[in-house]
C-alpha cells in the first residue's frame, strides 16, 4: 500500500474514489465539498487535504483530513478533521493501517461523524470521546427564560483579535451565522452553522469559548437565532453537561478527538460540518 | 544450518498459531494453511492487531509494503514473512 497526499492536482482522483465509496451522495456533493476544502483559508501552507491509498498503482482508498489551527493548552495547535474515509472491499482490511498512518503525525485529530465501525477503529488508534452526543434547545421556549444575561452583538461592534475576526468573517461567507457575546468587558465569539431537521430550520454550535457560556446565556442567544430564522439549537454535550434543563439529549452520536483539547469549548471551525453540511 | 532455519520457522509458526487461537475464536483449529483473509474470522481491526503483534513479538519494523495480502494468506505465509524480516 502507498499513501499520497491529496492536493489541487489530484483532487479529481480523490473525487472518483469518494463517489464510488459513498454512492448515496451525488458526485457534485463531493466535488463542491472538495473545492471548498481546497479553497479553505485554513490551508495556510497549502497543506494536503487528505490521502489517496493505492495498491499496485491503483487507487483503492481515500481519507479526507481538513487542516485547521486552534489555540490549545500549549499554544497554537494543528488540527485535522477526519471528514470521510473509504477503502474498496477487497482491501478494506487495510483501512485501519491507512488511518493509523494518517493520524501518526503530531497534531490534534477530530472525527465528528464516525460510523459504528469507525468508532471502534478510532478507539484502537488512540482517539477518545470528545462529546458523548448533543443537546437540542427549542428556541421559542428557551428564549422566554428571563435572567440577566450577556448581550449578543455584531462582529463589527466587538473587540476581537484580528485572526479571530477573520475566522468569523470567513465563516459568515461560508454561510454560518456569526456573532459575539459581550459579557462586561469580555467578548466571546460565536459561530453557528445552519441545518434542517424534520423540515425545521435550526443551528449547530460551531465555535464557543465554553458550552456553559451558551447555557448561561441561552435566552439572549435563542432570541438572536430566532431573529435569524432558526427554531432549534444543537450543541455537542456530555452527560455531565446535561444538567441544564430544557433540552432534548441524544447520546448516540459521539464525536472523537486524538490529542490534547479543552473539552469545555467547542471548535468545529473549518470542519466537515462547514464544508459538507 | 538448514535445521536451524526450519526450527526458527516452526517456532514462529507456533507463536502465530497460538496468538490466532487465543485472540480469534473462529480460528480455534487454525493450522499452517488455514486461510486468514478469506476466513472472515478476523476483521480489519484484527489484521492491524495481528500485524502489531508480529511487530512487537518478533521486534520487526513494519513498513507499508509489508501490509500485503500475500503475507497474510495463511499462518504459514505469515511465518515466512516474519522469517524474512528477522
Amino acid at each position: 500500500m502507498k499513501l499520497r497526499p491529496i492536493d489541487d492536482c489530484n483532487s479529481g482522483q480523490a473525487l472518483a474514489v469518494l463517489a464510488r465509496g459513498f454512492p448515496e451522495r451525488t458526485q457534485s456533493f463531493w466535488a463542491e465539498g472538495l473545492q471548498k476544502i481546497l479553497a479553505s483559508p485554513s490551508r495556510r501552507n497549502a497543506e494536503a487535504i487528505g490521502f489517496l491509498m493505492a495498491i499496485g498503482g491503483e487507487d483503492v482508498g481515500v481519507v479526507l483530513t481538513i487542516p485547521g489551527e486552534r489555540s490549545g493548552p500549549g499554544g497554537a495547535q494543528n488540527v485535522f478533521n477526519l471528514a470521510a474515509w473509504y477503502v474498496d472491499e477487497p482491501h478494506r482490511w487495510l483501512a485501519p493501517r491507512m488511518l493509523q498512518k494518517v493520524v501518526a503525525q503530531e497534531a490534534v485529530f477530530t472525527d465528528l461523524t464516525p460510523s459504528a465501525a469507525a468508532q471502534q477503529i478510532n478507539q484502537r488508534l488512540g482517539f477518545e470521546i470528545l462529546n458523548e452526543g448533543f443537546q437540542v434547545f427549542p428556541l421559542p421556549w428557551t428564549a422566554l427564560r428571563a435572567r440577566k444575561q450577556a448581550r449578543v452583538i455584531s462582529v463589527d461592534e466587538a473587540k476581537l483579535a484580528d485572526d479571530l475576526r477573520a475566522t468569523l468573517d470567513q465563516h459568515a461567507r461560508l454561510g454560518c451565522v456569526v456573532a459575539v457575546l459581550q459579557d462586561g468587558s469580555d467578548h466571546h465569539p460565536l459561530i453557528f452553522s445552519r441545518m434542517t431537521r424534520r423540515h425545521l430550520p435550526g443551528a449547530r454550535v460551531i465555535l464557543t469559548d465554553g458550552k456553559k457560556l451558551i447555557v448561561d446565556n441561552l435566552s439572549v442567544i435563542s432570541r438572536f437565532l430566532l431573529r435569524n430564522g432558526m427554531l432549534f439549537l444543537m450543541m455537542d454535550a456530555n452527560r455531565a453537561d446535561a444538567a441544564a434543563g430544557g433540552a432534548i439529549s441524544r447520546w448516540s452520536a459521539p464525536t472523537y478527538v486524538k490529542g490534547a483539547t479543552d473539552r469545555s469549548r467547542i471548535d468545529h471551525t473549518y470542519s466537515e460540518l462547514i464544508y459538507f453540511g | 544450518m538448514n535445521n536451524t532455519v526450519i526450527l526458527e520457522k516452526t517456532d514462529i509458526l507456533r507463536t502465530i498459531r497460538g496468538y490466532l487461537r487465543d485472540r480469534f475464536p473462529g480460528l480455534a483449529d487454525v493450522d499452517e494453511t488455514t486461510p486468514l483473509l478469506q476466513s472472515g474470522a478476523i476483521d480489519s481491526l484484527g489484521f492491524l492487531e495481528l500485524m502489531t503483534f508480529l511487530g512487537d513479538e518478533f521486534s520487526i519494523i513494519l513498513e507499508d509494503e509489508d501490509f500485503d495480502a500475500s503475507n497474510l494468506e495463511n499462518p504459514g505465509k505469515l511465518a515466512e514473512f516474519v522469517e524474512r524480516k528477522l
